[in-house]
């Protein structure tokens, strides 16, 4: 299954789901073909600020997801002088703060580290309580999809957890890729559940 | 230099007003508008009027051409503030243009190579607060309110608490651009602008606007901006098929593109 076909499997008939562009407003635009009065609002919609209240789902792109599914579309290395600048957060942080997100990136050692160089957006921080502690609702993204497979958290620790494997992936390719010790869920799903 | 009211020879006449005691209005345009006073300009003409060396910008809608303007009068030192720069920003980063940046994104190459030089400064806000911001300058308040977007990010911010809920707030300062030049689709002939996908906020913020148009039509609709809000339209000459492509390459590729823009 490609990755857009896994994050768009993910979305559910009525919902109003805002979506970055790119990949996400991709995978967004294709759930619309089969998911029944699925509403789509691109993140540079003028009045996202007026749709996010009323949205139930965020679709987005990060350049960097860390085990507490915090996300990097900022930058590599120190904050005053870094090495690398990718395009910045637009309204990942908006989106991520007050959505349950959905998270699309390749999956690459580079990209899935054990703590983002920056927070860009706050996914549990640095564990469960986290979030509610500085006001934020919700628990962090609640799926990381990849071209490798899919990542869930465990709700007791806010971890980023091996949960589905695309057809023909190993685990031991997603550890290869992953720079945490990443834990398999007892309920691996191999080769991707029906829709 | 344009005065109001003023029209450029070849561009599209101001319609005629209905007089006081002519009952008979065949089509209003704009609801809340009751009276037009956008200029109408060459695009040259225009940006030599509007903009100086320090000018605080506000760019929305990528507006490409009007950038290939700013670059042949090598400006400089412009602060540039904008939810998305585009093509237009970056290319006014990589020609030195730009020593401040105020923005929500940052996709273009130069502008990210000359983040990581240190050679622009950079204020960095969520897409909601700085539109935040611009509401606020459009408002005339001090400061814009949004609720959750900084929080638990390596973003700077400050928070206010409600004084009715108890609830902390991100405050983000007003922006108030010198100047926004923004590209919209059409305006009609009144200088009503039709925008797409470009918040209304940053014309109503900034002191003065400069629209750049595809087109003027005979009545615009959707999203629209009165023209009294509108310092100046023009009609956005045709970008070169290759600029964007040059713009998406290399820096080998930058420099002789805009070598051949300042020729």
């Amino acid at each position: 299954m490609s990755m857009l076909a896994a994050a768009a499997r993910l979305l559910r008939p009525g919902q109003v789901c805002v979506a970055t562009a790119g990949a996400p407003l991709a995978a967004a635009r294709l759930a619309q073909a089969s998911v029944p009065d699925l509403t789509v609002v691109a993140d540079t919609d003028p009045d996202l600020r007026y749709a996010l209240p009323r949205a139930d789902v965020g679709l987005v792109h990060a350049d960097q997801v860390d085990v507490f599914g915090n996300l990097n579309a900022t930058l590599l290395g120190d904050h005053a002088e870094p090495d690398v600048r990718f395009a910045g957060g637009g309204a990942l942080a908006d989106i991520a703060a007050v959505l349950p997100v959905i998270v699309l990136l390749e999956h690459r050692l580079a990209a899935f580290v054990e703590r983002v160089d920056f927070v860009t957006a706050p996914g549990a921080l640095s564990g469960p309580l986290d979030r509610a502690l500085v006001g934020l609702p919700g628990s962090g993204p609640v799926a990381v999809v990849t071209d490798l497979g899919v990542l869930l958290p465990d709700p007791a620790t806010a971890e980023l957890v091996l949960a589905e494997l695309h057809p023909g992936v190993t685990v031991e390719q997603v550890r290869a890729e992953t720079g945490w010790a990443l834990e398999v869920s007892d309920e691996l799903v191999l080769g991707g559940s029906p829709a | 230099m344009l005065e109001r009211g003023d029209t450029a020879g070849d561009l599209p006449a101001r319609v005629p007003r209905s007089r006081p005691g002519n009952v008979r209005v065949r089509h209003r345009r704009v609801p809340v508008s009751v009276r037009a006073v956008a200029t109408f300009a060459a695009l040259a003409d225009a940006v030599e009027t509007l903009v100086r060396d320090g000018t605080v910008l506000a760019v929305e809608g990528d507006p490409l051409a009007a950038a290939r303007v700013l670059l042949r009068r090598r400006l400089r030192e412009l602060t540039l503030v904008s939810l998305d720069p585009g093509a237009a920003g970056d290319a006014l980063v990589g020609a030195g243009c730009v020593t401040r940046l105020v923005v929500a994104r940052t996709p273009g190459a130069r502008t990210q190579e000359a983040l990581v030089a240190g050679s622009v400064s950079l204020t960095e806000h969520t897409a909601l607060g700085l539109t935040a911001g611009y509401a606020a300058g459009a408002a005339g308040l001090p400061c814009g309110l949004v609720g959750q977007g900084y929080v638990g990010t390596d973003l700077t911010f400050r928070t206010v608490r409600c004084p009715f809920t108890g609830r902390d707030l991100t405050a983000v300062p007003a922006l108030t651009p010198d100047l926004a030049i923004v590209h919209a689709p059409r305006a009609d002939r009144a200088g009503n602008v039709q925008l797409d996908g470009v918040p209304r906020e940053v014309l109503y913020a900034a002191a003065r606007s400069l629209v750049t148009v595809d087109e003027i039509v005979e009545r615009v609709s959707g999203e629209v901006v009165p023209a009294h809000v509108v310092t100046t339209v023009a009609p956005a000459p045709a970008v070169p098929a290759g600029d964007r492509e040059a713009l998406a390459g290399g820096p080998a590729r930058f420099g002789e593109w805009l070598a051949g823009v300042r020729a």
